[in-house]
């Protein structure tokens, strides 16, 4: 990529009014060149006025459609008003904005057309769960035995995309638990990947949406939809 | 007929009776209402057509023909539940992406009334 590139930092958010405020102000002074698109799914506070008043753009859906329709909202608009580099940033505090440039690297090299920020490449996976971390390992050997590509952290959401891969997504992407499911789709449909060690911080407030039931739910319909994936012909 | 085949016969015209009252009432729509036809015809045909019972009952190897009442009413009802999976989850797709459009026109519309407010303030 010769000239600057235009970037879309997209802040998925549902529930986030103690986070969102924190996260604008992060990201506009550790990356002030990109833009801010917050997409308040549905959310039942304050989230999407509190990024109103810091003046960022914000997307409201009129109800909760989960991570993964959030996040193609985002890439939608990328998409629409023809951004080079997308990233998803979590609105919980989790993902650190200062790596943002090491982020977007491989894909201003052009090296890849996604780039994942992964806790598990220098064994930053301080702050997971024992059972969490059984379940990331779990789904990113599965996508690593059915790609053949090596991913080390199918599920972190810090990932940076470039516009054919903002392209790809804004077309198709997993609705419930979209994270390995979009890298298999990426992969299959012949898109470039890399990881960039990071480590992960822990929420400053709210709780993870991943509760019980989901959380029991997660790994069967995540291995579920990964696996039906094989039975679908290639996409270019 | 036996008992049971009497009810079930009346239950099938009793379906058909109120599908027919609720597409009236535009409370089902036309594909719906047929399928649910079908069902209640289905069940009246089987129960009082006793050969067209007996026949099939000689094809299945049912000991008791109302047992093959209650398993064809059963796999219909399988089926139906299916049907109306697939309309689901095509309705789960179709309402995503309108709530995607009308948030995204929604932003753009708002972003354009601020726009024009700036420039009348300047």
């Amino acid at each position: 990529m010769n000239k600057q590139p235009k970037i879309l930092v997209i802040i998925p958010a549902y529930n986030e009014e103690r986070n969102i405020a924190d996260i604008i102000n992060e990201v506009r002074e550790k990356a002030p060149k990109v833009d801010i698109l917050v997409v308040d799914d549905g959310s039942k506070d304050k989230t999407a006025e509190t990024a109103r008043h810091l003046n960022v753009t914000v997307v409201s859906h009129p109800f909760n459609l989960g991570i993964g329709g959030a996040v193609q909202t985002g890439f939608r608009i990328a998409k629409m008003w023809n951004y080079d580099i997308a990233i998803q940033v979590d609105g919980d505090g989790q993902h650190d904005p200062a790596l943002i440039s090491q982020l977007i690297k491989p894909i201003v090299e052009e090296k890849a057309d996604i780039s994942i920020g992964s806790r598990y490449l220098n064994n930053e996976n301080v702050n997971i769960s024992f059972i969490r971390n059984a379940g990331v390992q779990f789904f990113s050997w599965l996508t690593t035995k059915i790609t053949g590509k090596r991913i080390t952290d199918c599920t972190s959401g810090f990932r940076a995309l470039n516009k054919r891969a903002i392209e790809f997504f804004a077309d198709e992407y997993p609705v419930d638990f979209p994270d390995a499911e979009a890298l298999v789709l990426a992969l299959r449909a012949g898109l470039r990947i890399s990881e960039i060690p990071v480590r992960f911080r822990v929420r400053k407030g709210g709780s993870s949406n991943l509760y019980f039931w989901r959380f029991l739910w997660y790994p069967i319909k995540e291995g579920f939809s990964i696996m039906m994936l094989l039975t679908k012909r290639q996409r270019e | 007929m036996s008992r049971a085949l009497e009810i079930a016969a009346i239950s099938g015209v009793v379906i058909a009776v109120w599908v027919l009252y609720l597409y009236r009432k535009k409370r089902l729509k036309e594909d719906h209402a047929i399928l649910w036809l079908f069902v209640s015809v289905g069940i009246v045909v089987i129960s009082t057509w006793t050969d067209l019972l007996l026949a099939m009952n000689t094809v299945v190897g049912v000991s008791n023909p109302t047992d093959l009442v209650l398993v064809a009413f059963v796999a219909f009802l399988f089926l139906i539940c299916i049907y109306y999976s697939i309309r689901i989850s095509e309705l789960s797709e179709q309402n995503r992406k309108l709530a995607q459009e009308t948030a995204i026109l929604k932003m753009l519309t708002r972003s354009r009334v601020n726009n024009s407010k700036t420039e009348k303030d300047v």
